[in-house]
């Protein structure tokens, strides 16, 4: 459970409020480009500060915390991988030994490669892979961190539409698997439409919702106009 | 460790390596406040040598850049690139080189006596701006270029669609370029010949021909005179920092901005292509001939040299690996903007200062002399230090906006992010600095003439020494010997940046 206690972020005129508390499981982050869908997942990674408001996950405050401290995992829309280095290299930053790959890391890293469906590349680079088969070892890697929230900021994007499909099925089904929240920022009502769970709506400097899914979705639900 | 925490530890850790042999050489000596004629005939030529060849560097390179940017030609982007050859060749071949041009013996007097013409004199004030003009005209060139070469290819469009006069041409296009870009050349190459201590020892010398920089060396080494050395080296600390303060307010940023449209710009005439070819003839054959001539005649000996060149051969390598390594570990831990400002003062405080502070120093503790090798060095690394940030810096923040936020998102942080991010996306630039530093340290011939004797020599100061003893032959040789290395080492590193 994630809790927004009285936030505020601030950036030069723009101004976020939010007070709300999101359930586990999977949650669609919608609103119109500039809303504010970004700045909200940055506050919870802690890639942006609160003007003020403190933000819980199951009742430990994060939001004092640094962002390599705090509960997330997040894929951005591009530069998830460091171009320079194999996929087994950019894993292994997030497991123990961080100076070499050691055989044991290595071991780990082919486990959730499987799992993702692309244990094949585990020596490529990054430029070497398409953009689906980067996006799995990006998810490979939030596997490794074990973390229980999960930031999405339009990672799919790029992809085209079967792909896209395939792996939020994929997010889905691993998040379920291993008890992580999702947050999902998303333009697309397709992608709202396969996943059932929550969605909350960025709009007029403020957030609403949580609302399910399917009663969003509805002719005078809170997502008309958005999708 | 945050990189800012990084960048002051860096930079007090430089502040204390320039400023503290100063300050101790000032304490030693106690500072009187007095100029002599000579002071005032040093200070007089250094402006008046430095103000002479910025002009000359700065007008020549204008037909350069020019002709460069109007003809197309095979081989076009190696003239360019070899342009920059002057910059990491060691001063010492290079003198020896134009001595063998222009000197009494050289090619161009004999030609001169040939036709019945009196001889030009290398030796005092026109051998300083000449071997200056020769160091400083492919920088300036190329400067000029990249400007030229920056302009919209619109703009081009549009003029040549007007149907304007050359002369209407030039105002339009070429005016604004020349007026926003010289003055930044000009103060850039005059902040560097007020530095200049090896040209001037070397072509210079005497009391109509010696650089604050050179007085500081003669009131050292041969007078004695700590204080006067001491005054005379805040005397060029003020007077390069106004320079450099000054050049902020000249230097201009670009803000012409166009497509980037692609077009063929020029449409020269034949004369135009005529006078074009010749001055870019003239051009290389003025940076190159000297340089080809030190290949010539050190050939046929390089082989025969004595054991005592070989030494300083090793001596000058080991010294450049130290130097150049430190140079860039600090310049990696500089590449933020304060960074790069405490990194810059290496140009403005002389290094014969920084090395007569550290004799001094040093010389309370024991004998100076046994660390000859790690004080060179070390001054060697602050002296090619700014040039090592500029390398680095841009890539280096370049690095750290593309990559904050992934690094931060899964926690790579501190030396595993210098390890994995910085380090290996910083090669090439890494592998290019260390190349550039270990062949300026390799040819750098300034505080080892504090520190060196019969012994203890590398061989910039080997060769200085085969001059003055009159041994031609071996100082050509050596000095051909030298620029292999300087060349080499430059080579290899930056190799094994592109290969690793």
């Amino acid at each position: 459970m994630i809790r927004f206690e009285d936030v505020i972020i601030k950036i030069v005129d723009f101004q976020l409020a939010v007070n709300m508390t999101l359930p586990k499981g999977f949650t669609s982050v919608v609103g119109q480009s500039g809303a504010g869908k970004s700045t909200l997942l940055s506050s919870l990674s802690g890639h942006r500060a609160l003007t003020s408001g403190k933000i819980f996950v199951d009742e430990t405050r994060i939001d004092l915390l640094p962002s390599n401290k705090r509960p997330c995992s997040i894929i951005f829309q591009d530069f998830n991988l460091f171009p320079h280095l194999s996929i087994v290299q950019n894993l292994n930053l997030v497991c123990g030994n961080k100076f070499f790959v050691s055989e044991s890391s290595r071991e780990k890293i082919k486990k959730v490669l499987e799992k993702v469906g692309i244990v094949e590349l585990i020596d490529r680079l990054p430029s070497e892979m398409s953009g689906g088969q980067q996006s799995r070892a990006a998810l490979a890697r939030v596997l490794l961190q074990r973390n229980p929230i999960l930031l999405l900021d339009e990672p799919f994007s790029a992809l085209g539409p079967n792909q896209k499909s395939e792996l939020i099925d994929l997010v889905d089904s691993l998040s379920k698997e291993q008890d992580i929240s999702v947050l999902l920022i998303t333009h697309d009502p397709k992608d709202v439409r396969q996943i059932a769970g929550h969605c909350i709506v960025v709009k007029d400097q403020t957030v609403l919702g949580p609302f399910e899914t399917s009663e969003a979705l509805d002719e005078d639900g809170p997502l008309k106009g958005y999708l | 460790m945050a990189r800012s925490t990084v960048a002051v530890i860096s930079s007090m850790f430089l502040v204390g390596l320039l400023l503290g042999p100063l300050i101790f050489l000032i304490n030693f000596s106690g500072l009187s406040l007095s100029l002599s004629i000579s002071d005032i005939a040093a200070i007089k030529f250094t402006f008046v040598q430095a103000a002479y060849s910025a002009t000359l560097s700065t007008v020549l390179a204008i037909p350069v850049a020019k002709a460069l940017l109007r003809q197309k030609f095979w081989g076009k982007s190696f003239v360019v690139l070899i342009l920059g050859a002057p910059f990491i060749l060691p001063v010492i071949v290079a003198v020896l080189g134009l001595i063998l041009v222009f000197g009494n013996n050289g090619i161009v007097n004999n030609f001169l006596n040939l036709i019945g013409l009196d001889s030009i004199k290398i030796y005092g004030f026109w051998g300083v701006i000449l071997a200056h003009v020769f160091f400083n005209l492919p920088l300036a060139i190329r400067i000029l270029l990249q400007a030229f070469n920056d302009m919209p290819g619109e703009q081009y469009r549009l003029v040549s669609s007007l149907k304007l006069s050359s002369a209407q041409k030039f105002l339009v296009l070429e005016w604004p370029v020349l007026k926003k870009v010289c003055p930044g050349v000009w103060a850039v190459i005059f902040a560097i010949c007020l530095s200049s201590f090896a040209v001037a020892l070397t072509l210079g010398g005497g009391p109509k021909a010696t650089t604050v920089e050179l007085a500081i060396y003669q009131a050292f080494f041969y007078d004695l005179d700590f204080s006067k050395a001491a005054q005379l080296a805040l005397i060029q600390i003020v007077l390069v920092f106004s320079v450099v303060f000054a050049s902020q307010f000249i230097v201009k940023p670009k803000t012409v901005f166009g497509l980037d449209i692609k077009i063929s710009n020029q449409n020269p005439s034949n004369f135009q292509k005529i006078m074009d070819t010749s001055v870019i003839i003239v051009t290389l054959l003025f940076i190159f001939i000297p340089i080809l001539v030190i290949f010539f005649y050190g050939f046929a000996n390089v082989f025969f040299l004595p054991f005592s060149v070989f030494k300083a051969a090793i001596l000058s390598i080991q010294i450049a690996i130290l130097s150049s390594f430190l140079s860039v570990f600090l310049g990696l831990c500089l590449t933020t903007n304060m960074g790069e400002m405490f990194g810059s003062l290496g140009i403005a405080i002389s290094p014969i200062v920084m090395g007569a502070g550290t004799f001094l120093m040093l010389k309370n503790f024991g004998n100076p002399y046994l660390l000859a090798v790690p004080v060179t060095a070390i001054v060697n690394a602050l002296v090619s230090l700014p040039f090592v940030i500029r390398i680095l810096k841009p890539s280096a923040v370049e690095i750290r906006t593309e990559f904050e936020n992934l690094s931060l998102s899964i926690g790579l942080t501190g030396i595993f992010w210098v390890w994995w991010v910085y380090l290996r996306r910083l090669k090439r630039q890494i592998g290019f600095s260390l190349g550039v530093a270990s062949a300026l340290s390799m040819g750098d011939l300034g505080v080892i003439v504090l520190f060196g004797s019969g012994e203890i020599a590398t061989l910039p100061l080997k060769i200085y020494q085969l001059m003055g003893s009159y041994r031609v032959d071996e100082a050509l040789a050596s000095a051909l010997l030298l620029s292999l290395l300087a060349f080499g080492s430059f080579a290899f590193f930056d190799k094994l940046g592109r290969i690793l």
